[in-house]
């Protein structure tokens, strides 16, 4: 079957979230927790076979792996309903089950020790795909699992797949809240390092706008893991149903991301969603058009990622993809395009052409919303660099004072110096420096101008 | 003989049912009645028994004659009801019937009193009292007249019936046969008196005769001959108008004669010629009667000439059949050399011309001429067939063709034959009834009969009238709707049931015009190294392989049934063409819905090429995209020499992705899909195969209007579409050798870093001089080769720039606003439009607006560039 996606799940995070995408994506498709589909489901329209595929009796299975070094969180997957639903065979927990202590550089060195188990079972997962397309890493980049191991595993990948895309969902931490994980800042320079070189595509899942939205639209006084990853698997679910629902356009990896990504590096994408709202809050008080939705989408307050106010108002849209699901009338969507267009409601880069891109998408007949248009946008917008100018403010804070090397220091990588820190800052730097080059008009000039430095 | 006979077996059933009449009628006197009415039939009863047919109107003649001596209004009653009973009744029995009860009325002079005789409803009153001829006379007279006519041969041609009825005519008076209508000169005339002599001229001439005064000239107008100067000048006018009656007639019967250059030709033609026979039988009718007076007056002349037929009296006599005769003679000359439904439409035409008299001459004329339209009407909507022996039917049945094609070209209407009380819509409606009759038969193999056929049958036949009028609300309006949508909705159903035509629409759909995205993907992956290959080179099963393998891999369950229709076909190659350029994707629909479909494979066949090419592009370029990603990571070390260029490069290639996304974006979702979603509103509501069908019709011809396939924009948007995909392609091409060099160089360096490496585990310094310089050398060609690379890249993607920029200009100039909307959805952001003067000023809405109404030709476009640009901006938003 073509296209085919290997979901990765790193880490505690990684795991939490990619166990709610399956969960999501079984109710989508009409599969019981064991794998059974449902008699209602015999006959969708629906591929299932990008993300699942048939054991010999029939039942599905997640094209997941799921990798930890504690033991924690893929416990309570394994004792939860859905525990029948993976492949044993693709669940790898670290022997000592010691955890990678928050730290980036145990997750780092770790998964190069444990990397020879590890793609065993990535390549046979690999091999059992007919035209694989390529893998999706679920981590967060904070921890020390998901971090560290997924760095090692995403720079480890595009050596063994050249061939294959990586593209990532990326918890980034929440800034509002005090972490009790102190070399946090350390970490996420450390994995956004990888993130950019490695990576083909990074869906930015910031914590902080999550917690925001829970409370300030859904109205939740301290929003549980449960509820915000319920926002998360919406996220992934429907930025994948293009896939999962083919229709004329967008129907794999490329497809979807080779629009929104210009250049190699300015892949970073972020998200929206609408209508945000609890299930206890359905009071519908019109009729919902494109035109709403779209508009919606364009509005920083339903944006999954909290880039902080854009003062000198100069940042702009790379690109914009928006899966809308519901029911649309198609001869819609243009005219909202034109009245968008007319109103300026979306401020574009003005080196290229861009656009909003529309698909719209079939949703899953079994899983009743009640919404009658929904959308998700998918959009590349320079903002997103003030994510990463927190994170080096944050890590040159600490890199000043020297503080937590400790750990870092007991591992190989860092044993003898610290370069790979300061080379991480380079590469964030650097990205930073080229999604604002990205707001003017001479980003082609800026590119050969950084060359000659 | 033998007839006769048989009927003295019916005799005693005859005589119960006489006595049953009698009692009816005379109840207390029945038995004397009934005696006498015995008497006189075995006195007459050859004219009872004899079984050959009597001429209606030559009794009508006489029974009217009968009763005008009593009094005109009789007459009138006794022709209304007469009216109504033919309406009843078969001719046969009619006079039978008739012969039976004037024969009776004549026997009631013996009687004393009245019988008041009734039948089937229709009455009329003979009186018995009084009848001016002699009863017996006149008895013997019709007898010996029927016996004569009877035993003739009846001929049908009623006039020659009344030429045979004059000849043996006997004069009462006399055996001589002085009635020879051929010779009238010849006749002597002693016996007669002038007056007479004229008047008996006048009835010659009413029928067209030339005779002793009245000459015919070369026209057919009669002339008074130089004989007529002894008349006085009252006689002659008189004779000249009654000779106009006899012009009409003659040039009415000419219309009838099968030597005529006027004979009415065709079905449609016999029906008009038997309604003109009619007229003039009764028209004979009444020359008959005066003939007959006159006869009488001759036989009785030397006693009493008190009441004498005379040319006024003649003229009086002849004016209304003279007036009918008229309007039918003008009628007919209209209908000169016409037939079929143009017959019956200039009939129709002639219904609403405000004359009352004429009106309904003319609907008896038009009914008779639509008898055969009437029977082939329903002969086509209740068998689908045809019986048109004179191609008078406006559904024609084109032989040639095949069955296999017969819901679209078996079946046509024929506009000019198309009478004008039949609507284009019920026309329609008809075609398609009867189509849909022929389909389901032969295509479907159904034969069940139509719903209700007999019912309907009849309906037809009793309704004939509800053709001609205004309207279309009729009943027969109605059954002709019935019928339709009764045979359409069993088509219908068929087709969507049995045949699933809406699981191919769909299927054509997903596959000739790529609604399924997922499949053409995996097809262009499959297929990617076969049509690469030279055209010449390909095999067709070796293709259809390919697309069976992917439709199994991607379709969930339809696939083998599928794949018996979806076809791999190879176009004709032109030298040079690659695999891409020949391959289509066909889609085979078998059965009945060939047959439906067959026309609109062609559009599909037409629409899949630009589709697929445009897809092609989007492969092409998402896979350049993918290749300079991943490029990007395993070429990190030479980042510094290629960033130049792969930037340039990935800017050059997001703007084509952005342009090939948006172009496919605008086809499939906003022409297709919307179409699309449009067809599938007017699929629930059709009532009809044919709505289905021109709906779809109307679908593929928007998808072509959006794929710049129409007319209009194939010449410049299409080929300009082309162009700039080509120069797409050829970013393909120039990326493959680019990374070639470029990974050439980064093996060379690799080596290069490996062989210091190795030494140096061996102790050995690192390279020599010499290797150094060698490497040096090649970095030098490397880094020079890379910027004459990048200057091909800027020549390319600026050429690319200019022919986006133009077809924008196109886009935007267009008179389709649909085209203009697009060209300003292609460029977003305003990329293009600030980058090129020429796209600025179209762009505006005065621009728009100002072409939206037709004065672009008034204010030159270098006169509105005077505006500001900014002005036009703010008005646009």
């Amino acid at each position: 079957m073509p296209s085919e996606m290997i979901t990765l799940q790193l880490g505690q995070c990684g795991n939490q979230i990619g166990f709610e995408f399956w969960k999501r994506l079984c109710l989508e498709h009409g599969i019981s927790p064991s794998g059974v589909l449902e008699d209602f489901a015999t006959d969708g329209p629906d591929r299932k076979d990008v993300f699942f595929y048939q054991a010999d009796d029939d039942h599905y299975i997640p094209r997941a792996v799921l990798l930890d070094l504690e033991p924690r969180v893929i416990h309570t997957i394994m004792q939860s309903q859905y525990a029948k639903l993976y492949n044993p065979e693709n669940i790898y927990l670290s022997k000592d089950g010691g955890g990678a202590g928050n730290n980036w550089a145990s997750g780092f060195s770790q998964g190069e020790k444990l990397q020879e188990e590890i793609f065993d079972i990535i390549d046979r997962e690999a091999d059992g795909s007919d035209s694989l397309e390529g893998f999706v890493l679920c981590h967060s980049i904070a921890g020390g699992t998901g971090s560290g191991m997924g760095s090692y595993i995403m720079e480890r990948l595009s050596d063994h797949f050249p061939k294959k895309l990586v593209q990532t969902y990326s918890v980034f931490p929440n800034q509002d809240e005090i972490s009790d994980v102190v070399v946090q800042p350390y970490n996420s320079l450390l994995t956004l390092r990888r993130l950019t070189s490695c990576a083909d595509c990074v869906v930015v899942l910031d914590n902080t706008a999550l917690n925001r939205i829970a409370t300030d639209r859904l109205h939740l006084e301290n929003p549980s893991f449960t509820q915000i990853n319920t926002l998360v698997s919406t996220i992934m679910s429907v930025s994948t149903t293009t896939l999962r629902y083919p229709s004329y356009m967008n129907n794999n990896l490329i497809g979807l991301t080779a629009p929104l990504i210009p250049t190699p590096q300015l892949h970073f994408l972020m998200t929206g969603y609408t209508p945000l709202t609890t299930d206890t809050d359905t009071v519908n008080i019109r009729k919902t058009t494109v035109l709403d939705v779209m508009r919606r989408l364009l509005q920083p307050k339903n944006m999954m990622v909290s880039t902080g106010p854009d003062k000198s108002n100069h940042h702009c849209y790379i690109s914009i993809l928006n899966i809308i699901q519901g029911e649309v009338d198609p001869t819609q969507v243009h005219k909202s395009l034109q009245r968008i267009r007319e109103r300026k409601l979306a401020q574009f880069i003005p080196w290229g052409p861009a656009s909003i891109q529309v698909a719209l998408s079939r949703s899953s007949p079994y899983v009743q919303s009640s919404h009658r248009v929904s959308g998700l946008m998918l959009a590349n917008h320079t903002s997103i660099c003030s994510l990463f100018e927190r994170a080096l403010s944050q890590y040159d804070k600490l890199r000043k004072r020297g503080a937590f090397l400790d750990q870092f220091r007991k591992e190989e990588m860092f044993k003898d110096d610290l370069s790979e820190l300061d080379e991480s800052r380079d590469v964030v730097d650097s990205l930073v420096q080229e999604y604002e080059a990205a707001t003017r008009s001479d980003y082609l000039q800026w590119q050969a101008k950084k060359d000659v430095e | 003989m033998a007839s006769n006979r048989n009927n003295q077996k019916n005799l005693r059933e005859v005589y119960d049912l006489l006595d049953k009449l009698v009692k009816k009628f005379c109840h207390d006197r029945h038995k004397e009645v009934l005696k006498k009415v015995t008497t006189g039939i075995v006195d007459s009863q050859h004219v009872f028994f004899s079984n050959n047919q009597q001429d209606e109107s030559l009794i009508l003649g006489k029974v009217k004659n009968h009763l005008a001596n009593k009094s005109q209004s009789s007459v009138t009653i006794f022709l209304k009801q007469h009216e109504e009973l033919s309406t009843l009744t078969d001719p046969k029995f009619r006079s039978s019937m008739l012969t039976f009860l004037l024969c009776l009325s004549d026997m009631e002079t013996k009687l004393p009193n009245t019988i008041d005789s009734r039948e089937s409803g229709s009455s009329f009153t003979l009186p018995v009292r009084s009848i001016q001829n002699s009863a017996s006379m006149e008895h013997i007279y019709r007898n010996i007249t029927i016996r004569n006519a009877s035993m003739n041969p009846i001929n049908t041609e009623s006039n020659l019936k009344l030429v045979n009825f004059r000849r043996k005519l006997p004069s009462s008076t006399s055996t001589d046969s002085v009635l020879d209508g051929q010779t009238p000169d010849s006749e002597t005339s002693y016996n007669y008196s002038q007056s007479e002599e004229i008047v008996q001229e006048a009835i010659y001439a009413l029928t067209g005769k030339s005779g002793k005064y009245l000459k015919k000239d070369v026209t057919g107008d009669f002339k008074l001959d130089i004989k007529s100067r002894n008349l006085n000048a009252q006689e002659a006018v008189s004779l000249m108008r009654l000779a106009e009656t006899g012009r009409l007639h003659n040039e009415i019967h000419k219309y009838t004669d099968p030597n005529s250059e006027f004979f009415l030709c065709g079905l449609f033609g016999q029906g008009l010629i038997a309604q003109i026979q009619i007229e003039l039988t009764q028209f004979y009718g009444l020359i008959a009667h005066l003939q007959d007076n006159l006869n009488n007056q001759r036989a009785r002349s030397f006693t009493e000439n008190n009441d004498s037929l005379t040319l006024l009296k003649l003229i009086s006599y002849i004016s209304e059949p003279q007036k009918r005769l008229k309007i039918i003679s003008e009628l007919l000359q209209q209908c000169k050399n016409l037939k079929g439904g143009q017959l019956a439409t200039t009939l129709h035409s002639q219904i609403s011309t405000g004359n009352s008299s004429s009106s309904g001459i003319v609907k008896s004329f038009l009914r008779a001429t639509c008898r055969p339209l009437q029977t082939m009407l329903s002969y086509w909507l209740l068998d689908g067939e045809i019986k048109d022996p004179h191609n008078e039917f406006f559904i024609e049945e084109i032989k040639e063709v095949s069955s296999d094609r017969l819901w679209h070209h078996k079946y046509r209407i024929v506009n000019s034959r198309v009478p004008s009380f039949i609507s284009k819509h019920l026309a329609h409606n008809i075609l398609v009834s009867g189509k849909s009759i022929n389909f389901l038969r032969e295509i479907c193999e159904d034969k069940t009969p139509i719903k209700g056929r007999e019912e309907l049958r009849l309906a037809f036949e009793n309704n004939i009238d509800d053709l001609f009028r205004e309207g279309c609300d009729s009943k027969l309006h109605d059954m002709i709707d019935s019928v339709y949508l009764n045979t359409s909705q069993k088509v219908l159903e068929i087709a969507m049931g049995q045949y699933n035509l809406m699981e191919h629409l769909h299927s054509m759909r997903k596959y000739l015009l790529l609604g399924q995205g997922d499949f053409i993907g995996l097809l262009m992956e499959n297929l990617k190294d076969e049509l690469d290959r030279p055209a010449k080179d390909l095999y067709q099963h070796a293709l259809f392989s390919i697309v069976s393998t992917s439709i199994r891999a991607t379709s969930q369950f339809d696939e083998s049934e599928l794949l018996q229709h979806l076809d791999v076909k190879l176009n004709h190659p032109i030298d040079g063409d690659k695999g891409w350029d020949i391959f289509t994707l066909q889609y085979t629909v078998h059965g009945p819905l060939a047959t439906i479909l067959e026309p609109n494979m062609a559009k599909y066949q037409e629409l899949f090429k630009p589709l697929f090419k445009a897809k092609h592009v989007e492969f092409v370029l998402n896979n350049v995209w993918k290749e300079q990603m991943l490029n990007s990571k395993t070429l990190k070390n030479l980042k510094k020499t290629l960033n130049p260029v792969t930037y340039r490069l990935h800017l050059y290639t997001s703007e084509m992705i952005h342009f090939v996304n948006q172009m496919q974006y605008y086809i499939l979702f906003e022409v297709i899909e919307c179409s699309w979603t449009h067809f599938i509103k007017r699929v629930q509501n059709a009532k009809a195969l044919d709505d289905i069908l021109s709906a779809h019709e109307d679908f593929l011809n928007e998808v072509r209007i959006g794929a710049f396939l129409d007319n209009e924009t194939k010449t410049t948007l299409y080929l300009h579409l082309d162009i700039i995909y080509d120069s797409i392609m050829k970013l393909e091409e120039w990326q493959k050798t680019f990374y070639e060099i470029a990974y050439k160089e980064a093996d060379a360096r690799q080596k290069y870093e490996q062989r210091i490496s190795n030494s140096e585990k061996t102790g050995t310094y690192g390279v020599t001089a010499e290797m150094r310089l060698e490497r040096d050398e090649e970095q030098k060609i490397f880094e020079q080769l890379i910027s004459t690379f990048k200057k091909s890249l800027d020549t390319h993607g600026q050429t690319y720039e200019k022919y986006v920029n133009e077809f924008l200009l196109k886009l935007t100039s267009s008179k389709d606003q649909n085209l203009q909307l697009f060209g300003t959805r292609l460029d977003f952001n305003e990329y293009y439009k600030k980058r090129d003067q020429r796209l600025r000023q179209p762009l505006t809405y005065e621009h728009m607006r100002l072409s939206g109404m037709g004065f672009s030709g008034i204010f030159s476009r270098s006169n509105l560039s005077n505006t500001p640009m900014r002005l036009g901006n703010h008005l646009g938003h």
